[in-house]
């Protein structure tokens, strides 16, 4: 197994995506198998000192479909920062090829000023979502889940004040497909 | 496609395997918590006679998947004004033939109801991570789940 703490130079949010999906559908079949188990009505005595299984001993179907749904969403939140990291990589990148190639277009000019104005210092808020705005971009709802990153970066200590596109289809997975078709509006 | 349907549900209906008998899982689930009361009752018969420990038992709804809706009774202990219930859970549960819950001021702790016979018919769960823990129920973890669900002595 490798472990690469090398700079990703092309941060890919479908590989991200995949990886969410896989790991979706192996929560998916454990909850299905564990719930065969019941389903078949086998008397099974109490799982040995150490199984897998000895997690959901005594579990009743629906506390064991409220465990599961609790690791859905554990999932969705984690899968939920990697996007919005990984987003905020590929901006970062095309910030610095754009002020680096000193492109022409109106949006890499504005990129150039505000390399200009704060060095090595880039905000993603003010900085690249500002700049892409004015570019005619629209990035709000991205912008509207810096307040959701910052949550979770920081370990969920407070009770955040999410707006709607954050907070409401939270657990239906919406809100991760409208980041990935923002991030692929700003490329 | 209706006859690649009708073929998948008569595959599904063969994988089956014989009918399961809920009912009678039903019945054995209530003797089986029937007993473990009069284990209980026994275990602390002579609380009982001085009057430590005060003995009720009332009726309970359950409701499970393939077995629907059933009383079962449920046993409440009164000690020193503390209460602590014996509650069954159900007979449906992963990994055991059934599953009551001990709940008390302070906490709750699981019973599971064995079925390979070698260690009593119920166990207390002490502990389910890392490792799942049991002890056979019997005076000595009746203590330790009487500690652990009521609440501390001043």
């Amino acid at each position: 197994m490798r472990y690469s703490f090398e700079p990703r130079e092309d941060p890919d949010i479908d590989s991200v995506w995949r990886w969410f999906e896989f790991q979706l559908g192996l929560i998916r079949e454990e909850q299905g198998r564990i719930l065969q188990i019941l389903a078949t009505g086998r008397d099974i005595g109490v799982a040995p000192p150490g199984s897998q299984g000895s997690l959901f001993i005594g579990l009743a179907p629906r506390e064991v479909e409220e465990f599961f749904d609790e690791q859905t969403g554990q999932l969705e939140l984690l899968i939920m920062f990697e996007l919005l990291a990984t987003t905020e990589a590929i901006l970062r990148i095309d910030f610095n090829a754009r002020v680096g190639e000193r492109r022409k277009d109106d949006l890499s000019r504005r990129f150039r000023e505000a390399h200009k104005l704060r060095g090595n210092k880039i905000r993603l808020d003010d900085d690249i979502l500002g700049a892409l705005k004015d570019a005619g971009v629209g990035v709000g709802d991205f912008r509207g889940t810096l307040k959701l990153r910052d949550w979770l970066a920081h370990g969920r200590h407070w009770h955040p004040k999410l707006g709607r596109p954050t907070s409401a289809p939270m657990q239906r997975g919406t809100f991760l497909a409208k980041t990935v078709t923002v991030l692929r509006e700003t490329q | 496609m209706s006859d690649q349907l009708a073929e998948f549900l008569r595959r599904k209906e063969q994988a089956a395997g014989p009918p399961i008998d809920w009912q009678a899982k039903r019945d054995s689930f209530v003797r089986s918590v029937e007993d473990l009361y009069t284990l209980v009752k026994s275990m602390l018969r002579e609380s009982i006679e001085s009057k430590a420990v005060t003995v009720r038992t009332f009726e309970m709804e359950v409701t499970e998947d393939y077995i629907g809706t059933y009383t079962i009774p449920a046993l409440e202990l009164t000690i020193g004004g503390e209460r602590v219930e014996f509650r069954p859970k159900g007979a449906l549960v992963v990994g055991a033939a059934g599953r009551m819950d001990m709940r008390g001021g302070r906490d709750t702790v699981t019973l599971v109801r064995n079925t390979n016979g070698e260690r009593g018919d119920w166990a207390i769960v002490l502990q389910r991570v890392p490792h799942l823990r049991t002890a056979p129920f019997d005076r000595e973890s009746l203590t330790h789940a009487l500690e652990r669900v009521m609440l501390p002595l001043p």
